[in-house]
């Protein structure tokens, strides 16, 4: 948004008379999107916080959200086509971008159509590093967009010159395999002891190369190397069959107790909060 | 969730299970007003003033709350991710299990 002031000054200056306005560049029109849609959002989050029952049953929060999805959608709808207008540009590029740091669109036929642009036009391009943190921690299984999003992330990983950039489609890579391995786990397959190998073979390689690259989903979310060693941990020991990693902490009173306190019983383990 | 919890700690006052927490609210006070509300009588552990970045919940790779584990009677990961009434169904194998295992304990 900062050079806002400096584009109307500027049109202001070419053309002093100017009337009718020129058509607003396609730069313009994606940033007057941008800050349409961030605005719909925050009036509905005040709109919901306002409502007699914010919790999930008020049927307000439906009829809320109807109206922000519509208005969301046909901003989505537009930033599209400003990204097919020139799908190579800045302008193009910073479109994709702002499609695809939205889970929601992952699962519209405008985030495919977004998806298949950038794998198109931009899996080498160094800065998709965010895009492909976002596609790959929200993949959209089991839709109709889930090979999109898959072809996205293979071709960052093969051709992306930037490390950083590839270490994310390489880290999403390895959550595709843990799911598996989690979905066998959950069904009881008998294969999983073996997706499981091969999702912790897929954490390794992002271990070995990767390890020190940011993660790009937000500003400071740690580095690839702290998120693998969490999943390592998982793969390794909070499996079923394994023994629970013991925890020794204080309760909400201050005083300290350990889980291995419950050895003996059966025990229901909920992380909880109250939100 | 509460009323499910709450239920199954009833049920099963009197048998050898625990339903334990790992609390994440940050505000602890008025968690606690909220626990009177609700009562909620089980233990928790508390996450700490990091909330869901807790040390607790990271060590545990936990990324959706609420997330369940259930633990057989020697502490082996058995069930996660049950609800309802699996997650009833679950508890009571186990239960079996220990018992047939321990039928002095009751």
């Amino acid at each position: 948004m900062n050079y806002l002031p400096a584009v109307v000054i500027l049109s202001v200056t070419l053309s002093p008379t100017a009337d009718p306005k020129p058509p607003a560049s396609a730069k313009d029109k994606l940033e007057t999107i941008k800050k349409d849609i961030a605005d719909a959002e925050a009036a509905f989050r005040a709109a919901w916080a306002k409502l007699p029952d914010p919790g999930k049953d008020d049927p307000g929060v439906e009829k809320l959200y109807q109206v922000f999805n519509k208005k969301q959608n046909e901003g989505f709808s537009t930033v599209l086509d400003i990204a097919r207008a020139d799908p190579k540009s800045d302008v193009g590029f910073a479109a994709l971008e702002w499609l695809l740091t939205i889970p929601r669109t992952f699962y519209l036929p405008a985030g495919k159509e977004a998806m298949e642009l950038a794998t198109r036009h931009h899996a080498a391009n160094g800065r998709i590093g965010k895009i492909i943190a976002w596609v790959g921690y929200f993949p959209p299984r089991l839709t109709k967009n889930e090979e999109a999003a898959r072809a996205l992330i293979k071709a960052v990983a093969e051709q992306n010159p930037d490390r950083t950039a590839r270490g994310q489609a390489v880290l999403a890579i390895a959550w595709e395999a843990k799911t598996q391995f989690a979905v066998a786990e959950y069904q009881r397959k008998p294969d999983v002891d073996r997706l499981a190998a091969e999702a912790e073979k897929r954490f390794e390689a992002v271990l070995k190369d990767y390890a020190d690259c940011p993660r790009l989903i937000r500003d400071n979310a740690g580095t690839l190397g702290d998120i693998v060693r969490s999943e390592l941990f998982d793969l390794r020991f909070l499996r079923i069959g394994k023994s629970a990693p013991n925890i020794e902490a204080e309760d909400l009173d201050g005083v300290k107790f350990k889980l291995s306190d419950y050895r003996g019983k059966v025990v229901v383990l909920d992380f909880w909060g109250d939100w | 969730m509460y009323p499910h919890e709450r239920s199954l700690v009833a049920r099963l006052k009197d048998k050898p299970f625990a339903l334990i927490g790992i609390n994440s609210d940050i505000d602890k006070d008025k968690l606690k007003k909220r626990m009177v509300e609700e009562k909620i009588t089980w233990r928790s552990f508390w996450n700490g003033p990091k909330g869901t970045d807790g040390p607790i919940s990271k060590a545990w790779n936990v990324r959706g709350w609420p997330t369940v584990y259930v633990l057989d009677s020697k502490g082996t990961i058995r069930f996660k991710s049950l609800h309802d009434k699996k997650l009833d169904e679950a508890v009571d194998e186990l239960l079996a299990e220990a018992q047939q295992e321990h039928p002095e304990r009751k």
